[in-house]
């Protein structure tokens, strides 16, 4: 049916162009043509009764499909038992519908799909990826994985047995722990981003089934969820597709906590410094930030344009500055998350040991620079400005990019349009923009600090450097509580 | 109904019978007259161009008291060259909304570049750029900034990482100390310290030739547009002296070496590694599908055994890994606590054995199958995707649309062929074991089993 052909020119001598060769100046890079048009994704947008909304974009360039169900929740909904989401989503795929967890995965396995579901801290996410031939078997899956799911007793033992193990794991991990001490410290252990996903061994420890069936049966409904489908499949197939396999999934109420934002925490009066030990180990992972700032931000694209140029890119300031300047780090960075409520902002690395003292300098400096002694220019600006612009071809060139880029604006109850409107948005922050969400959304001297490495070593030259009160936090208790 | 379909084409596939999918990556070819081949693709689907570029060097190719140095020099590629500025490679490509990186591997070096389509021709004239004047931007600052990052980069990767040595140590210990594969691609903090610029220009004058690269562009490009650009910015370049491809030199091993590594872990961990086949190998599709059904997932025999229905470990994988010169095939299983890890070896030895004498049924080889078609097609969807594996056919097989051939050998293993397999390299042959245990736990290694499977 399709052919796969090669062309081989040879006797490349014949049309070699000598003189091109001679005449040609390297000094001047290449002047490039007009910025190429871009086709937006089509997006179509359909709902069935029972509330489930179908956002679907026909590219038929490959004989795949990609979809993503995104439902409002997360570990956000853990309430006093921080894992509940995670094992929730853990567990959907461990028997379903009429197999047990072993005949799911074969069934799985046995059609080369990929389905699998995540809990994040505001979304239960589940992504399935299918060649077209075995697109109707493939979502007959997803439909027992999302609505019938059997929770059997003995694979909630199995999970809470590995899931234990994994937050033991998880300490041996340096930048993990360094994470986890950081946004329990900025917002607290019992906010919904100061809690570790992935769980604590005292609430994994006693989840139970009623609680995990109680989380499944509030949240994973209908209405509570928006499908992404993208690729070769016709808006009306997918619409058929998902009225098969969903129509008969009954709506629920869905609590107002699905929608609602998480507090600000109160801003901290002073930078502190927070150590964690790791004896012998060869790098210290810091971490630097606060809160940020949520998704509806009227600043959110001024940000973008900020950050990347702070230290969202290669050719950010602190990563030239701590990587090709210094030499102290492998990569420097810095970024917000943008969730519902005001999620943290962080910059971050794995520093050399010996050097972990001067790299906090380097970061603070950075951090303090770009709000007052050196603030953005206009080169910059207009550089970063460009780079993300342009960026957006590559940005939705995938089907499974373009899925999960209007699978979050779906969450975060912006229209399709959102992603077309992107460049716009991009091109229209200006320098005096990027200088004022400086100034009002970075705050180093109210910031966070840990690190995480062998305290024997870094912790005199830290204290040195007088930015804040130094308390060392005990290993063990670190990112567990 | 829903059972009933998914059973339909699982028998379809166990059958044989399923029409298998044709990857479509049409091609053109050609070389220039310093021997750089060129392969186009043209994929109009977003207004994109992948331009990629392979160099026939990985850290196989370095000498005694060097390693590391392929890698450290990839590094020294993106810092300049005579007509581009220090950090100028770097902020042309993310100033231009593209993505950029280059890496190592034991065979070869590559560079990749995704851009918008109109910035085609400021890529190539980059990487143009390096290939033929990369050394009178050179400076002793520059490769001394460099080798930090990369000492970071390996502190960062192996070092701070938990069970980050394992992979070089397994290395050290199948591979004779001669052979290109014996030490790290990473390197030594030794040897990165001792590289210099004499080192720099050594390696570039020998490897980065035009007739030891390979480019490929794929994408919104137009094939003549493409031969004329290359023509314009890399017919200058002289040609090196010729390069022979290196032959494979598999390995094999008369007894079983074990070791034991202290690592600052939780849980203990043993490695069995046994000597393979290179890769493009008559046994390689097999072998690639028995690591599949030994421990590729959910259902695999020792996951489902040791995981799932022993919940002895926290982890078990198996996979083959064939390269340009030889192959190896690893198992690695995590134990959990009350579980010693040569129980867990003694169990891995059992699944081999049973696979060896009894075979796996055609279902299991038939959903290795079918997850190796679809990453094919899966892998089509990006013209960044697409253009490194076409070159990495080129460079190893000397043609780029090799996607069809390629499959082929997969959709054609047997059940028999992985028993074949299985017993060929796995059943009682040597291998390498290593145990990672705690720190100051040694006892809790993997013992010899007194009879050896």
């Amino acid at each position: 049916m399709i052919r796969t052909f090669t062309r081989v020119a040879v006797g490349a001598a014949l049309l070699a162009s000598p003189l091109a060769a001679q005449e040609l100046d390297r000094t001047i890079p290449p002047t490039p043509g007009p910025t190429p048009s871009v086709a937006m994704p089509d997006v179509q947008v359909r709902t069935l009764p029972n509330g489930l909304t179908l956002w679907v974009v026909e590219s038929s360039e490959l004989p795949t499909i990609n979809a993503v169900l995104t439902f409002s929740a997360g570990s956000a909904q853990d309430g006093d038992l921080p894992g509940l989401a995670a094992m929730t989503a853990e567990l959907l795929d461990d028997g379903a519908g009429s197999r047990d967890a072993l005949q799911f995965a074969r069934a799985v396995e046995l059609l080369g799909i990929g389905l699998s579901a995540f809990a994040s801290e505001e979304r239960v996410s589940v992504s399935l990826s299918t060649l077209t031939r075995t697109a109707d078997s493939a979502f007959a899956l997803m439909g027992d994985l999302v609505m019938r799911p059997t929770f059997a007793p003995e694979e909630l033992e199995r999970e809470r047995k590995s899931r234990l193990q994994s937050l033991r794991q998880q300490q041996d991990q340096a930048s993990t722990v360094a994470t986890l001490t950081f946004n329990e410290l900025v917002y607290g252990s019992s906010h919904p981003y100061g809690r570790p996903s992935n769980g604590t061994p005292e609430a994994v420890g006693r989840i139970s089934r009623d609680d995990i069936q109680k989380y499944f049966s509030t949240w994973i409904r209908p209405n509570n969820a928006v499908m992404v489908v993208v690729g070769d499949v016709t808006p009306d197939a997918a619409m058929a597709l998902a009225q098969r396999t969903f129509g008969g999934w009954e709506k629920g109420p869905i609590p107002e906590a699905a929608k609602a934002s998480p507090a600000r925490p109160e801003a901290r009066s002073a930078t502190g410094v927070y150590l964690v030990d790791k004896p012998g180990a060869a790098q210290s992972e810091i971490r630097i930030g606060h809160v940020g700032v949520p998704r509806s931000s009227k600043d959110y694209y001024p940000l973008q344009v900020m950050n990347a140029l702070l230290g969202g890119q290669f050719t950010s300031r602190i990563n030239l500055n701590l990587r090709e300047d210094k030499g102290y780090t492998y990569g420097a960075r810095s970024g917000f998350s943008f969730d519902r409520g005001p999620g943290p902002f962080v910059a971050s690395a794995g520093v050399f040991t010996a050097k972990t003292d001067s790299s906090l300098i380097e970061f603070m400096k950075e951090l303090r620079d770009i709000r007052s002694s050196r603030p953005a220019t206009e080169a910059e600006v207009s550089f970063a400005r460009g780079s993300l612009v342009q960026s957006y071809p590559r940005m939705i060139e995938t089907n499974s990019g373009v899925a999960s880029r209007l699978a979050e604006l779906a969450f975060f109850g912006l229209p399709p349009a959102e992603l077309a409107r992107y460049p716009e948005a991009i091109e229209a922050v200006t320098t005096a923009d990027v200088a004022r969400v400086a100034k009002e959304y970075l705050h180093p001297d109210h910031a966070v600090i840990v690190v995480v490495g062998d305290l024997a070593t870094i912790r005199g030259g830290i204290e040195a450097l007088h930015l804040g009160p130094v308390t060392v936090v005990p290993g063990e208790e670190a990112g567990t509580r | 109904m829903r059972m009933e379909s998914v059973l339909a084409l699982a028998l379809l596939s166990v059958g044989g019978t399923a029409s298998a999918q044709t990857l479509d990556v049409p091609t053109d070819t050609f070389t220039l007259d310093n021997g750089l081949r060129v392969v186009v693709h043209e994929d109009h689907s977003a207004p994109v161009a992948s331009v990629n570029i392979w160099y026939h060097v990985g850290s196989g190719r370095e000498t005694e008291g060097r390693t590391g140095f392929a890698h450290l020099f990839e590094h020294m590629m993106f810092q300049g060259s005579a007509n581009v500025g220090d950090d100028a490679h770097f902020k042309t490509i993310q100033g231009a909304g593209g993505t950029l990186n280059g890496s190592t591997n034991g065979d070869r070096t590559n560079y990749y570049e995704t851009v918008p389509a109109n910035y085609l021709e400021t890529a190539l004239w980059l990487e143009a750029d390096r290939m033929g004047w990369l050394l009178p931007a050179m400076t002793q600052g520059k490769l001394d900034n460099q080798r930090d990052v990369v000492k970071n980069e390996r502190r960062q990767n192996y070092e701070n990482r938990p069970y980050g040595m394992t992979s070089i140590r397994i290395s050290e210990m199948l591979y004779p100390a001669d052979h290109p594969y014996h030490w790290p691609t990473i390197g030594s903090q030794q040897d990165l310290t001792a590289a210099s610029m004499e080192d720099v220009q050594g390696f570039f004058r020998t490897w980065y030739a035009p007739n030891n690269a390979s480019l490929v562009v794929a994408g919104d490009v137009q094939p003549a547009e493409v031969r004329r650009l290359a023509e314009k910015y890399f017919s200058a370049i002289p040609s090196g002296e010729p390069i022979p491809s290196p032959k494979a030199r598999p390995v094999t091993l008369d007894a079983d070496r074990r070791a034991v590594l202290e690592d600052r872990v939780t849980l203990p961990r043993v490695q069995l590694t046994w000597p393979t086949v290179e890769g493009w190998h008559a046994d390689e599709a097999a072998l690639d599908i028995m690591g599949s059904i030994l421990g590729g997932g959910r259902t695999s025999r020792l996951y489902e055994r040791l995981v799932y229905r022993e919940q002895a470990a926290q982890s078990a994988f198996a996979f083959n890994s064939s390269r340009e010169l030889a192959g190896s095939f690893g198992i690695t299983i995590t134990a959990r606590p009350g579980t010693s890890l040569s129980q867990m070896e003694r169990a891995a030895y059992e699944e081999i054995r049973r696979l060896a004498e009894e075979g796996p049924t055609p279902e299991e080889v038939a959903a290795a199958r079918n997850g190796i078609e679809s990453s094919f097609v899966f892998r089509l969807g990006s013209t960044a995707g697409k253009a490194n594996q076409l070159n990495d056919y080129n460079t190893f097989r000397g043609a780029p649309d090799m996607f069809n051939q390629d499959l082929a050998r997969f959709t054609a293993v047997t059940a028999a062929d992985v028993q074949r397999v299985a017993q060929t390299y796995l059943a009682g042959k040597p291998k390498v074991v290593l145990s990672t245990v705690p720190n100051g736990q040694p006892e809790l290694a993997a013992q010899p089993p007194e009879v050896q499977p």
